[in-house]
């Protein structure tokens, strides 16, 4: 006991004398605040990954730095450091790096990498990212895969290194399905297409004989749901990427269309056109049995769910003119969110939640904005002469959405693109894709 | 005696047992597609026991110096990075220049003014640069100055302390690269105490008061918050400040606010 006493106070007499040390936490110290700061993208060194003795491993790590590059630098909140700066050129990974060097050329951060080609066949891919002022490691990991999928592992570590620095999710490592519009306006040809985020690896996924429209993905399966002309009838169907297997959502007695999976992805939430008239309906996947949400006269249409499923957006001119309601996932509890003018289209809620997207026409031109759930904070972040679809990166920070030219006397323009815009309303960037693009959807993280 | 060695004893082995389990063995299969390949990863961390760099051999090291004047890295070689012929798809600027703000994407053409005012403000407001320059001129003139800081009076004392405030906030804000991602500005207030030597530079690495916060999980963006404020210090080192008052800027604590930047 008295053993025990006497450990208590040495440990005692250590606080006092480890306080007795910082004299000045408790007293006045200068106190300064930083309110202003620099928003300029952050400056990151990215040499090329190194390779072993194989030039064909040499060439993909150096492939794998570019991917990596390109993918932080179009968020806009990067830049990458001309390599021709570099101090340090021999940057080997399994060495500290020599900060100083980083330092002296402004850089915040750096990311070093290595591949190897194992005996398996497999590819090795390791990188680290350092901050360069604390000479610390921030994170450090080690991939194997094959070969030919290099490109994904580029994506996976940008993803990595913009968590890592920004503190959010990325949304590298992720695909858009649009539809490829090609041919003369009078007679167009719509194909499902989709690729990578950052536009490589193309392909398209049907052949264009039917006209396809708002394709959008599932958030748990590789599928996708979209509108599709066949025999001239306007109907949903469902898409599986991995057979190509299309099937008809239902047979119903009129025209279904504006289809979006639920968050769990079991369900389809549409809109049937009977008469003249439209309402919201949901179907159940594994039953194929539906549900009516909405029965009022006017035309309901572009549901969407939230992402916890509770709610869903959708708009309606109920009250004289095209503007957002939600309402419970049951239908009950309709309220209207929009009172602003102009009217509002295409609803979609953003994956974290807190705000929905949509397209606004006023005064002959097209907006893509943003609101709180309750209608308030509405932000519009671009105009056009028509922009229209707005979809959201998996981590709700960017949006891509198409927009159209205005079409000339001289059959100049109204070509339509797709473009991406990060929530702040900078960063302003078009997607490149092979032929002209309308109604993108962002997919989910592939992990 | 013996008692204090067990509890020791005890201490060692579960910090040790904490060190072996929490270190990372995970390894996880990604992906369940048919036709993604499965990538699995392993988190590294033994940073610690990695050889450091080799020094650079003497010549380099004479070298490299006089290009860091040089070092602001001109606009034109930004675009090497993507470089044109490899990605020929890649050029989301060309086509719709009115649009764009191309070299610097996150800098709309309205951002500029408002940083304009504020430089124009700060030039209109010579209060402040006579106040900063204050103490030194007048220890130039000669005029005596009360060697000890109990003798000032109150009132230039203050007038002193904002000032050494003003100094150090205008240097540190310009290496301050606000973190973007952060959602919740409001609540990724950063606290630093910061301890100089007499000539500005950093007595020891610049201190995260709430370094616990960090490492919780969920606290990502407080994280990146806080290093990007870490950064700023040290970017900065050395301050300059008047050496007459070390006393007072001797430690200080530096109280990061993005939430004036982020209107998200």
């Amino acid at each position: 006991m008295n053993r025990l006493l006497r450990l208590a106070r040495s440990i005692a007499t250590l606080i006092v004398i480890t306080l007795g040390l910082f004299p000045h936490s408790a007293g006045a110290v200068l106190r300064v605040d930083i309110t202003q700061g620099n928003i300029d993208p952050l400056p990151l060194a990215l040499p090329a990954f190194e390779g072993t003795a194989n030039t064909q491993t040499r060439r993909i790590g150096a492939d794998i730095a570019k991917v990596i590059a390109v993918d932080l630098e179009r968020s806009g909140l990067f830049r990458m450091i001309n390599p021709k700066a570099f101090i340090d050129k021999t940057s080997a990974f399994r060495v500290r790096p020599r900060f100083a060097d980083w330092r002296v050329i402004n850089a915040q951060a750096l990311v070093s990498g290595r591949t190897e080609r194992l005996r398996d066949g497999r590819l090795r891919v390791e990188f680290r990212l350092w901050d360069v002022f604390a000479e610390q490691q921030m994170i450090g990991m080690r991939y194997h895969t094959t070969p030919d999928n290099w490109r994904r592992i580029g994506h996976i570590i940008a993803d990595e290194i913009y968590h890592r620095l920004t503190g959010e999710r990325g949304y590298f490592d992720s695909r858009i399905v649009y539809v490829a519009e090609s041919g003369p306006h009078d007679k167009r040809t719509y194909r499902l297409a989709i690729m990578d985020q950052d536009g490589e690896n193309h392909r398209f996924l049907t052949d264009g004989k039917h006209i396809v429209l708002t394709p959008r993905f599932s958030p748990t399966r590789q599928e996708i749901t979209y509108l599709s002309y066949f025999a001239d009838k306007p109907r949903v169907y469902i898409y599986n990427i991995d057979s190509g297997k299309q099937e008809m959502l239902g047979d119903f007695p009129g025209m279904t269309f504006a289809p979006r999976f639920s968050p769990d992805g079991n369900k389809v939430i549409m809109s049937l056109a009977r008469d003249g008239n439209s309402d919201i309906y949901v179907m159940d996947l594994p039953t194929r049995r539906t549900k009516r949400l909405t029965s009022n006269p006017a035309i309901d249409t572009s549901p969407g769910y939230s992402p916890d499923g509770k709610h869903i957006v959708f708009n309606s001119d109920r009250g004289g003119r095209q503007q957002l309601y939600v309402m419970d996932a049951d239908g009950a509890n309709v309220r209207r969110i929009t009172f602003g003018k102009g009217r509002y289209a295409t609803p979609v809620w953003s994956p974290r939640g807190d705000l929905i997207a949509f397209t606004k026409m006023y005064q002959n031109k097209f907006y893509i904005g943003v609101m709180r759930p309750d209608g308030t904070g509405e932000r519009l972040l671009t105009d056009s002469f028509h922009n229209e679809g707005p979809t959201w990166a998996p981590n709700g920070r960017v949006l891509m959405f198409y927009r159209q030219t205005r079409q000339t006397s001289a059959k100049q323009g109204g070509t339509s693109h797709i473009w991406s815009i990060d929530l702040t309303g900078y960063n302003e960037r078009e997607v490149w894709t092979p032929m002209e693009a309308s109604d993108p959807a962002w997919s989910p993280l592939i992990r | 005696m013996r008692l204090g060695m067990a509890i020791s004893a005890m201490l060692h082995l579960a910090a040790l047992a904490v060190v072996l389990v929490g270190l990372p063995s995970r390894r996880v299969v990604l992906d369940r597609l048919p036709e993604n390949i499965p990538v699995d990863f392993v988190v590294i961390e033994d940073q610690a026991k990695m050889p450091k760099a080799p020094e650079p051999p003497p010549e380099p090291v004479a070298a490299p110096a006089p290009p860091a004047a040089a070092v602001p890295l001109p606009v034109a070689p930004r675009q090497k990075p993507r470089p044109p012929k490899k990605l020929p798809k890649k050029p989301p600027q060309a086509k719709r220049p009115p649009l764009l703000a191309s070299v610097m994407p996150r800098v709309k053409p309205r951002a500029p003014r408002r940083f304009d005012t504020s430089s124009i403000a700060a030039l209109l407001d010579t209060s402040k640069r006579e106040r900063e320059t204050a103490p030194p001129a007048r220890q130039k003139t000669g005029e005596p100055r009360p060697a000890s800081p109990v003798r000032r009076s109150a009132l230039e004392a203050a007038r002193l302390t904002a000032s050494l405030k003003d100094a150090m906030r205008r240097q540190i804000e310009r290496c301050w690269s606000v973190p973007a991602g952060a959602r919740e500005a409001e609540n990724l207030v950063v606290h630093i105490r910061v301890t100089l030597n007499p000539d500005g530079s950093l007595a020891r690495p610049p201190e995260i008061l709430d370094r616990a916060r960090m490492n919780r999980p969920g606290e990502d963006f407080f994280r990146s918050a806080a290093e990007s404020a870490r950064r700023a210090v040290q970017k900065c080192a050395p301050l300059r400040l008047p050496r007459e008052s070390y006393d007072i800027w001797r430690i200080t604590e530096l109280v990061f606010d993005p939430s004036k930047m982020l209107g998200v």
